[in-house]
């Protein structure tokens, strides 16, 4: 028994000794190797962030006025504004009303709920494409938002809106504190508002 | 049975893993897909809307225009006003028979007497010329604010519509301008 312990201590060792010559003369022949090599790159792989940005022809400034010239049932005041998507990108727009501000006049009537809005896109010959507002009661226009989808302006696009607000001619009042002369010297003071958001 | 060291449970481990991974990547994505974009607003303030007024002043406001106690057919008497516009717009003016009232009603003396509107001075025609019965309106014209003008109003008694049944007969003959916003 003895002799045979002694007998596989022997071929082990000799076992790992062979194995271990083996790994000399393998890493031996790895090192010396040689080989053909290929490389390429793709360098300067550049993320630009787009920017989305308009300009409005009236920056900060009314569409409509009518300044020195008040206005009396029947009168409509217009103006004209030009929307310009001057980013890189596309953009969806809206437009909207903030900012309802009534100052009744002497016979307490809010002057809004007998403005009627309308607003047309109209192409460069005048003709025209859409109407976002038509005949909207100045009062009931959406404040402040959803306001109205005025779909996607490409890059570059520019688009022309022209703003009319009607006061509504309700006949002749039938005495001096009815009808529309309950209107007599009333203001209202409304802002639109333009957003565009990236498609 | 398995065992921590099993190859089963490694396997098992392994495609958990995988699982909740792939969960994570998804959430990632849809995070990163929704609700990032770019904006731009600008807005257009300040649009005012003023409502105009319109006025006038009647020299003979709630006044008597024309007083002729004892009228006799063929006589006449004559009266004035003057309208002055007021407020931001030109206006349309008009005289109104507002009321009409006689004694006795029949036969009665409004259905006698004329009434003619002139401007002052003189139009080569009457704003108006019949008689008080048949009166109802006439426009007095466009005013401009701050423009006055003055009328005349004349009450004749023709000799032709003479009827003895008119002696001592009243006729009380409201007026009213009203001014209308061109």
């Amino acid at each position: 028994m003895k002799r045979m312990k002694v007998l596989f201590g022997q071929r082990r060792m000799m076992v790992l000794v062979t194995l271990a010559v083996l790994m000399l003369v393998a890493a031996a022949l790895i090192a010396s190797s040689a080989s053909f090599t290929s490389t390429s790159a793709n360098p300067a792989n550049t993320f630009t962030a787009g920017n989305l940005k308009h300009t409005n022809s009236l920056p900060g400034a009314a569409i409509l006025t009518v300044g020195n010239n008040p206005m009396k049932p029947g009168d409509t005041a217009t103006g004209t504004v030009d929307i310009t998507n001057d980013g890189d990108v596309a953009g969806v727009f809206t437009l909207s009303a903030s900012s309802l501000v009534d100052t009744p006049g002497p016979l307490g009537a809010n002057l809004s709920a007998d403005l009627y809005l309308t607003v047309v896109e109209k192409d460069p010959l005048g003709a025209v494409i859409s109407t976002p507002y038509n005949n909207v009661l100045l009062s009931g226009v959406p404040l402040p938002t959803p306001g109205i989808n005025l779909g996607s302006f490409a890059a570059g696009e520019k688009r022309t809106y022209n703003f009319s607000v009607k006061f509504k001619d309700n006949g002749k009042p039938v005495d001096a504190t009815s009808g529309d002369n309950r209107y007599k010297k009333a203001i209202t003071l409304i802002e639109f508002d333009w957003e565009a958001i990236t498609i | 049975m398995s065992h921590k060291g099993d190859p089963g449970t490694k396997v098992k481990k392994a495609f958990l893993t995988l699982v909740v991974l792939a969960l994570l990547a998804v959430a990632l994505q849809s995070l990163v897909f929704s609700g990032a974009s770019f904006t731009s607003s600008s807005g257009n303030p300040g649009n005012i809307f003023t409502a105009g007024t319109l006025t006038h002043t009647n020299s003979k406001d709630g006044q008597v225009v024309i007083t002729a106690p004892g009228l006799l057919p063929g006589t006449s008497a004559t009266g004035t006003l003057t309208i002055t516009s007021g407020g931001d717009s030109p206006a349309l003016y008009s005289l109104t028979k507002a009321s009409v009232v006689d004694v006795p009603a029949a036969p009665g003396l409004s259905s006698a007497l004329t009434l003619q509107v002139d401007t002052v001075p003189a139009a080569p025609t009457p704003l108006f010329l019949g008689t008080v019965a048949a009166f109802t309106t006439v426009d007095l014209g466009v005013l401009a604010p701050g423009a006055s003008q003055q009328y005349r109003l004349t009450l004749a008694f023709p000799t032709a519509a003479a009827d003895p049944a008119l002696q001592g007969a009243t006729m009380t003959l409201g007026l009213r301008v009203t001014g209308v916003t061109q």
